[in-house]
């Protein structure tokens, strides 16, 4: 048995191929270390702050690189705004501060993660031939950050954090938190900040809860999610030329599935870190196939999201409009679900994907009062078809999340409803089985009344640390497991 | 009083893991048959990942005792992931150009080796180099799994050699099928049942050349409509029994009566003359009476080559042993069909465990590539290998272990026994090439190409071929010389 050295050198290191996950040795091992240095020095802020400051960039550049100087550099800028904007007293000089923090955020954002979608969306409107001599990479996790910085100096200048933070390094920390980092959840400065400048004793109570998240969520990555995705969703849009119409209508599902899974398995693991850590952030997500249209949709499905756009964009822009009622509403619902297509990814799909939710949302207000007597008159009728097709909106919008351009969308909406053969489906489900009942199984366990989660929690609760340390160690087995299995077959539907 | 805890945690955890990885070793142990993959003492603190199972490096030991039975190695093979990256930007590069005179260079991919003083590809190259000359046509019947289904890649070769060749049409279509094909459209009537060779094993009744026969019994009216998309001189309808009183009419987009035909010949293969004017490429054909035992349709030249396409997905191509060698020699007299193009292996990565099933699918091969061989006579075989095929482990993708065993064995199996092998699985790069494959978008996961990767592969082959046809007509101005 020898110890490489080099090994702590890689683990050191940047490697663009291999960036750091959560759910690899590496991270274990470093965050072990971390967490335990952390742990012996809960009581000094100073020095618990430091220390969790150190491991946040260091995560940062694990991922993004030397772009951690971008995200220092950014954070610095509205560190200082937010303070300017504070000081001043003048409204015209904080609108200018808050306008350069603007400028400066959703500038970077614009030219890191939307030139290309610029350049190419030009060249297609206008046939020309626009390219950049220089290739841009983006930085991972811009979108959070930026949101993240941009809504404190929003905030300050609203008056709504009374008093901006006065030490950088917790700045810093907020900004470049590393359990959301990456994909959140959003966390409002207003709710982290405070946290920074407390101590937390960390009990029994929350090291079981961060478990029991943190099991939950890779339970929903590795066994939902990336099961799902490896034996049948991935592949079915990698290349939908060889599959058959009903493989991509139930593509359709499991895509949407996985989407769900991966995204609040992941969720529950960042949420379960930071508690973990002692901190508290709020989840994304509120059993959202439970929801009965889509404006219900947004309430429970990355609900950080929902609420920076509603408190940021939905809500200052439905202002503005109000002379102009219902009409005002509905460009404040078109622009906001603009603006979130758009922040999703930088593709046109993204964009339709928007307009396809604020269309629906805006049918909603249109057809409130018709909708209202139908559920007065048949009450759990309506509600089970309310939910049935809120779910398949939600499914057959999502193929555009999928698809890499509008012509393979088109495509695939094509084929999916106009060829479809649905006498094919007992071959389908003799050929994917085990990713049918795994989606199948899932989706109900989303339907159960959160009641029994809560008895069962109060039982897990009850075990000492000691077991539940050594369940989650087992657990840990038993999902290595499942991730090194290979995935299924390549198998098509014959006919 | 609550208590700080993060240390007793840490502490339990990490003393499990002790437990675990240190005394238990669990780490290849077994459970019900089941091998235990875990962070071993070694990886722990040596390599990060090492998830190959003791059953694959057991195959994996296997690789240099099956190359050095191999003829030769191929000249290029990368060797990291930045090597293969600028290696498959030079494919993509080269793939973006016509194929000029300069281009056909000798092919480290393609192995034409003279056996008996012989060359596999001379046959092939006789009747390409008569082509012209003579009045025949004569065809090139391509099998293979998923990765060629829908015409793909027989599409790609028929126009490649259609630049330089007279080569007309579509070829072979099937009545119906689960995908698209990439080279005509069809509309299948649903009553069309496929019946194949390898699943329904009736005995005496004939599957035609690409082992499918197409049946719309018990109703007695079926149709089907296409769009060739492309000239074409000749139109054949293959059958097999047909019955007296049924009758298949061939209309035009315009609902014109083009031809009318009796398909009452008893034989167990007819190819029958269609007589349409190949201006119209929009046809309806309807049948009407009890269902004959349809093969599928063709679309010619008079003279030149065809290509044939026999995609059949999920199979390794066992299935095709099944069809009797005295039907396959009749059918390829009828429709002189000269060369066969091999392509399978995609489907059986996943049934190799162990050296036994490794052997399993090489013997396999080796009689599916002789049932061809000797179907064909004096005719040409080649053999395409099997193409590189990622698994997901621990959500990374990577090649399956055992490919490049697969292909030496079928490359051992075609150059030994008279047969042109092309080593796709070498041209993609080798092991974990699909993975850069499918990040440049020329190929799937599970090593299906897309349209620039089977447009990039197929040149490959017609460039190698052409080179090889050029050393044979060098070879026969020498003899007539």
């Amino acid at each position: 048995m020898n110890f490489d050295l080099s090994l702590i050198n890689k683990w050191l290191t940047y490697n663009p191929s291999e960036p750091m996950i959560f759910q690899s040795i590496e991270f274990f091992i470093l965050f072990t270390v971390f967490y335990l240095l952390f742990s012996i020095f809960y009581k000094s802020i100073h020095v618990r702050n430091s220390l969790l400051l150190l491991f946040c960039l260091f995560f940062y550049y694990k991922i993004s690189g030397y772009f951690v100087f971008i995200l220092i550099g950014m954070a610095f800028f509205d560190f200082i705004i937010a303070k300017s904007i504070h000081r001043t007293r003048k409204d015209f000089y904080k609108k200018l501060f808050l306008f350069c923090s603007f400028l400066i955020n959703v500038g970077a954002l614009i030219y890191f993660k939307y030139t290309y979608f610029f350049i190419n969306l030009i060249n297609d409107v206008s046939h020309s031939n626009i390219s950049l001599t220089f290739k841009i990479l983006q930085p991972i996790g811009i979108s959070y950050f930026v949101f993240k910085s941009l809504s404190y100096v929003i905030d300050v200048s609203r008056e709504v954090i009374e008093e901006p933070e006065n030490d950088f390094k917790n700045y810093l920390v907020y900004v470049s938190f590393f359990p959301n980092i990456l994909a959140g959840p959003i966390t409002k400065a207003r709710d982290l900040l405070p946290q920074l400048n407390s101590i937390k004793l960390i009990t029994s109570k929350e090291i079981k809860f961060a478990v029991y998240l943190i099991s939950l969520g890779l339970v929903k990555k590795i066994v939902v999610a990336d099961f799902i995705a490896a034996n049948f969703s991935d592949r079915v849009f990698e290349s939908p030329q060889f599959f058959s119409s009903i493989d991509l209508f139930m593509s359709s599902y499991a895509g949407l599935v996985h989407l769900y899974f991966d995204f609040s398995g992941y969720t529950d693991l960042v949420v379960g870190i930071a508690m973990l850590l002692g901190f508290e952030i709020a989840g994304n997500f509120n059993q959202p196939f439970k929801a009965k249209n889509i404006s219900d949709f947004w309430k429970r499905w990355h609900i950080s999201l929902y609420l920076w756009l509603s408190d940021y964009v939905h809500q200052p822009i439905a202002f503005a409009l109000r002379k102009y009622k219902k009409i005002g509403a509905i460009i404040a619902i078109f622009s906001t679900f603009f603006i979130s297509g758009l922040w999703h990814g930088a593709n046109l799909t993204f964009v339709i994907w928007g307009f396809f939710h604020g269309t629906a949302i805006v049918i909603e207000i249109i057809s409130q009062k018709t909708r209202n007597q139908l559920s007065n008159k048949f009450k759990h009728a309506y509600v089970f078809l309310s939910i049935f097709l809120t779910f398949n909106f939600l499914a057959f919008s999502s193929v555009l999340i999928n698809s890499p351009n509008i012509l393979f969308a088109f495509n695939f909406y094509h084929k999916m409803f106009v060829d479809i053969d649905f006498g094919l489906f007992s071959k389908w489900l003799s050929i994917y089985y085990t990713p049918f009942t795994i989606m199948i199984v899932a989706l109900i366990l989303q339907y159960l009344p959160l009641s029994w989660y809560s008895f069962l929690f109060k039982l897990y609760n009850k075990l000492p640390l000691f077991i539940v340390s050594t369940l989650f160690g087992i657990l840990l087995i038993v999902l290595y497991q499942i991730a090194s299995e290979d995935s299924l077959p390549f198998i098509y539907i014959e006919f | 009083m609550e208590k700080h805890k993060p240390i007793f945690f840490i502490f339990y955890l990490l003393s499990f893991f002790f437990v675990i990885i240190f005394i238990l070793k669990i780490n290849g142990k077994f459970i019900f048959d089941k091998e235990i993959k875990f962070v071993s003492i070694d990886n722990f603190f040596k390599k990060e990942k090492d998830t190959t199972s003791n059953q694959e490096k057991t195959i994996l030991s296997k690789r240099l005792e099956v190359q050095s039975d191999s003829i030769k190695l191929p000249i290029y093979e990368p060797k990291s992931e930045s090597e293969l990256n600028v290696y498959i930007d030079s494919l993509i590069n080269i793939s973006k150009l016509d194929i000029n005179e300069s281009d056909i260079k000798p092919s480290p991919f393609l192995y034409n080796y003279q056996i008996n003083g012989k060359y596999p590809l001379d046959s092939f190259f006789e009747k390409l180099s008569n082509s012209d000359s003579s009045n025949k046509l004569f065809r090139i019947a391509h099998y293979g799994d998923s990765q060629i289904e829908g015409d793909r890649m027989t599409f790609e070769l028929r126009k490649l050699f259609q630049s330089k060749f007279l080569c007309e049409g579509v070829g072979y279509i099937p009545m119906r099928d689960i995908t698209d094909p990439v080279s005509y459209i069809r509309k299948s009537d649903e009553s069309w049942i496929r019946y194949t060779v390898f699943t329904n094993k009736i005995k005496g009744f004939s599957y035609g050349q690409g082992g499918s026969v197409y049946r719309y019994a018990p109703s007695l009216k079926s149709s089907l409509s296409l769009n060739i998309l492309s000239s074409y001189k000749k139109a054949y309808l293959y059958y097999g029994y047909g019955s007296d009183s049924c009758i298949l009419d061939v209309y035009s987009s315009k609902h014109k009566l083009l031809a009318s035909h009796h398909i009452n010949q008893k034989s167990k293969f007819n190819a029958l003359d269609l007589n349409l004017s190949s201006n119209e490429t929009i046809l309806e054909f309807v049948f009407r009476g009890p269902s004959p035992s349809v093969y599928g349709l063709s679309f010619d030249g008079q003279k030149g080559i065809q290509f044939d396409n026999y995609g059949l997905r999920g199979q390794a191509g066992d299935g095709l042993m099944l069809i009797p060698q005295s039907e396959l020699i009749d059918i390829y007299s009828k429709t002189n069909t000269n060369m066969a193009i091999v392509q399978f292996g995609g489907n059986v990565v996943q049934g190799i465990k162990n050296e036994k099933s490794l052997n399993f699918y090489g013997n396999m091969y080796k009689n599916l590539y002789l049932h061809f061989k000797s179907a064909l006579n004096n005719g040409s075989v080649l053999i395409i290998g099997i193409n590189d095929v990622s698994r997901s482990v621990n959500g990374i993708y990577e090649s399956y272990p055992n490919i490049s065993e697969m292909r030496n064995l079928q490359r051992k199996s075609a150059v030994e026994n008279g047969m042109a092998f092309f080593d796709i699985y070498q041209l993609m790069g080798g092991e974990n090439s699909v993975k850069i494959w499918n990040e440049k978008g020329l190929a799937s996961r599970d090593g299906h190409y897309s349209d620039k990767g089977r447009a990039i592969v197929c040149k490959e082959i017609y460039k190698a071929l052409m080179f090889e046809y050029k050393k044979y007509l060098t070879r026969k101005k020498l003899v007539h010389e």
